[in-house]
């Protein structure tokens, strides 16, 4: 047997050109696009404890924090449980407050397109009363603190220059303890410190799967409740039973997995028979 | 010179270093105040610092396309679009809807194309990173397996063992890690940042070697 | 006088900084160094330098997209600027050109300014140019910069230490791209995963704040690293203290310690 040869498929697994991987990925994704598999989806206990933590813990006229610690990257990842909380608050009929803390404004974008999908659609909310974007802040965990003690430290004034005096919401806002819970999308830990442990308003965090094991200590200890990545993103859009992006994104989400995974344990057989051909030899 | 360059430097550097390690455990109002002030600052420092870096831009990019180097034209672009976006910012202000349309229309779906990427240069780097060669490397590539297999939705519907198992590693053997690792660089950025202050740490404003007081 | 609850945690800093003083004042009379366990990722720093200067082609810098000296960002910062500094007088030294992609204008000047005091100190003052440190005004900016960057120049040693984000798996394959030598080191835990698969070497979470004592190969650096090893052993034995104490029943140390 001539193992000099040219390459047979178990070499050329073990030696893909990263060009077709990149392609296989994207022929994926737009074939679960172009005709969605809608795949099932089970609910995991994760997501089950935070959603009826917010069901049975928000009341009417409670106000809640939105806070946005990440940019425009992530969104697609973030974002289906960023309209599906936001939903979930409004039949909870809460008032919501947005913030965002991440290093440049630019997720004041995404607090737009959520307020566009969400809140603007119903006439029942109205600006300033029920909802309202304060924007941008510098300072991160500083500011985390000072908004805790004193939320007019931070913010005079909403994104669009209307002063704190003009906003009816405002009246009830003093600071941590006027907020019946926060959720923190982004790997800001400072809201755990500040708000959960110095002023026990109960945190809930949402961002990318990446980088949930950051999260993981604070959630193992009981210290907030964890929506870790798209998938968990989906299953909570689930749960408050209105459609949005996640659940669809989930086709492709599955398949690319199996994907990769297929890919890297073929590369490994690839790897193994080149390994056991040369040893033969 | 040397005072300029090295003296004040530090000399700002601990005085305002050591007031806002204070005012986090002293409760003296006039530290408070003094510390708040100096936050403040950073604060308009970072401005003055972004200016820095739009001019290194401009020049970096005016240079390229007077010399006519290599794709030049993009330059030329660059200085535009960015031109356009500070003057449609400073004339209709940041908040309306030309700006907003600027950025929501040019620079979102350009970001998030570049964030796309990652997912491609994930499942390159997942190809490459879990060869299994060693026994160290069976491990880093079970745990791979199991954690993607939870992560996506089919994954426990395919064997429900798939979700348990996944469950155990991201509690038990990952956040375990996670916190020695979280304590331990707590304690390295105390270590650092003491050492900053009191000068055995010269993180480049000096020449020289790396530590060394004085 | 002290905050309600911080001031055994005020005293535990006074500790930390005392035995960082005392074990660095300690090396300096005894003029040695002693044993300080190799750390890989920072010994490859002169191999990687090395093979850049054979190919005659630059390495590359990056402190990540989340680099700036806002809270939480400030120390793997500061921790990259100590790094770089070496990097930069070392390959500076070899005449290596030196490249650079920064995303936030603070860390820039501050790059800006370590790479043209390291060229100064190895008496290169030439291998420092203005034009090869790079600004980007944000992180996507920055990977696109960096896209271009490993392409049309193609380095041979990419150093990819501070705070990185999600941006740590496409620099790292980028670099993997032009077939770079390359260093990773971050403190956040999970990006650091994304580094351990694409880069040769890696500084593992704390490694990068003793990168800085440990490189300079003197007394003082080795001081500073054993007052940080004790400080580290002091809160671990306030933990199992802690924990002890709480399985008795009692909240002794939770309570002092003000949580």
């Amino acid at each position: 047997m001539n193992l000099t040869a040219s390459k047979n498929i178990w070499d050329k697994l073990g030696d893909l050109d990263r060009r077709i991987l990149f392609w296989a990925v994207v022929l994926i994704i737009a074939v679960s696009l172009i005709h969605p598999l809608r795949l099932p989806i089970t609910v995991s206990e994760r997501v089950k404890e935070a959603y009826n933590f917010v069901e049975k813990a928000v009341k009417p006229n409670d106000i809640v924090l939105i806070d946005l610690g990440t940019g425009l990257g992530p969104m697609p990842e973030t974002m289906p449980g960023l309209l599906a909380i936001t939903r979930h608050l409004m039949r909870l009929q809460a008032r919501i407050v947005f913030t965002t803390g991440y290093v440049s404004p630019e997720a004041v974008v995404v607090i737009e397109e959520v307020m566009d999908k969400t809140l603007r659609k119903d006439p029942k909310f109205v600006y300033g009363e029920h909802y309202v974007n304060f924007g941008w802040y510098t300072g991160g965990g500083t500011a985390i603190r000072r908004l805790a003690s004193n939320w007019k430290d931070v913010f005079t004034r909403d994104w669009y220059g209307t002063p704190n005096e003009k906003l009816p919401i405002m009246k009830d806002i003093t600071g941590a303890d006027s907020f019946r819970l926060v959720w923190h999308v982004g790997p800001e830990t400072a809201w755990v410190t500040y708000w959960k442990l110095g002023k026990r308003v109960p945190v809930l965090v949402t961002y990318m799967a990446l980088n949930i094991p950051t999260w993981l200590p604070y959630y193992a200890a009981g210290d907030i409740y964890l929506l870790g990545g798209q998938r968990e993103n989906a299953e909570y859009e689930i749960l408050v039973g209105v459609p949005g992006p996640g659940v669809p994104a989930m086709d492709y989400q599955s398949l690319g997995h199996l994907f990769v995974l297929g890919v890297v344990v073929l590369g490994n057989l690839g790897n193994i028979r080149r390994k056991l051909r040369r040893e033969q030899q | 010179m040397r005072f300029i360059r090295r003296d004040l430097p530090y000399t700002i550097l601990v005085v305002f270093g050591t007031l806002a390690l204070l005012s986090y455990y002293v409760a003296i109002p006039a530290i408070e105040a003094v510390a708040g002030t100096s936050r403040t600052w950073v604060v308009v420092i970072g401005a003055f610092a972004v200016f820095l870096g739009a001019l290194n831009v401009i020049r970096t990019h005016a240079v390229r396309a007077y010399q006519k180097k290599e794709n030049w034209w993009l330059s030329v672009w660059l200085v535009f679009i960015y031109f356009s976006m500070v003057i449609a910012g400073l004339l209709a202000g940041t908040g309306s809807a030309q700006y907003k349309w600027m950025y929501a229309a040019m620079y979102t779906p350009l970001a998030q194309g570049v964030v796309g990427t990652l997912g491609l240069f994930l499942v390159s780097a997942a190809y490459r990173a879990f060869k299994i060669r060693t026994s160290e490397s069976l491990v880093f590539f079970l745990g791979f397996f199991l954690i993607a297999v939870r992560q996506a939705s089919i994954g426990p519907l395919l064997w429900p063992g798939f979700e348990i198992i996944g469950n155990w590693v991201t509690l038990w053997p990952s956040t375990g890690t996670m916190r020695a690792v979280t304590i331990g660089l707590a304690i390295g950025t105390v270590a650092l940042a003491l050492r900053t202050l009191a000068r055995y740490e010269k993180i480049g404003l000096e020449e020289g070697g790396i530590v060394g007081g004085g | 006088m002290f905050v309600q609850g911080r001031t055994v945690e005020f005293l535990l800093i006074l500790i930390f900084l005392a035995l960082q003083v005392v074990f660095i004042q300690r090396a300096i009379k005894k003029k040695e160094v002693g044993y300080i366990r190799h750390i890989v990722g920072l010994d490859a720093i002169e191999e990687i330098i090395g093979r850049a200067t054979e190919m005659g082609k630059p390495i590359h810098l990056s402190p990540g997209v989340y680099a700036g000296f806002g809270p939480g960002y400030a120390g793997p910062t500061v921790a990259a600027l100590s790094i770089f500094s070496y990097v930069s007088s070392l390959a500076a030294s070899k005449k290596v050109p030196i490249l650079a992609s920064v995303n936030d204008a603070s860390s820039y000047a501050a790059i800006d300014e370590a790479v043209r005091l390291a060229c100064e100190s190895a008496c290169s003052p030439e291998s420092y140019r203005p034009e090869n440190i790079q600004y980007y005004a944000y992180g996507e900016a920055l990977l696109t910069g960096v896209f271009g960057t490993m392409t049309r120049m193609k380095p041979a040693g990419n150093f990819l230490i501070g705070p990185f984000g999600w941006d740590a798996v496409v620099q790292g394959e980028l670099g993997a791209y032009a077939n770079a030598m390359q260093l990773g080191g971050t403190d956040a835990f999970s990006n650091l995963s994304m580094l351990a698969a694409t880069c040769d070497f890696l500084l593992i979470g704390e490694e990068i704040f003793a990168a800085g004592a440990y490189v300079s190969k003197d007394p003082k650096g080795a001081g500073a690293l054993r007052g940080q090893d004790v400080s580290k052993l002091t809160a671990v034995v306030i933990l199992v203290l802690g924990a002890l104490l709480w399985l008795a029943g009692s909240k002794l140390v939770f309570n002092m310690l003000g949580v």
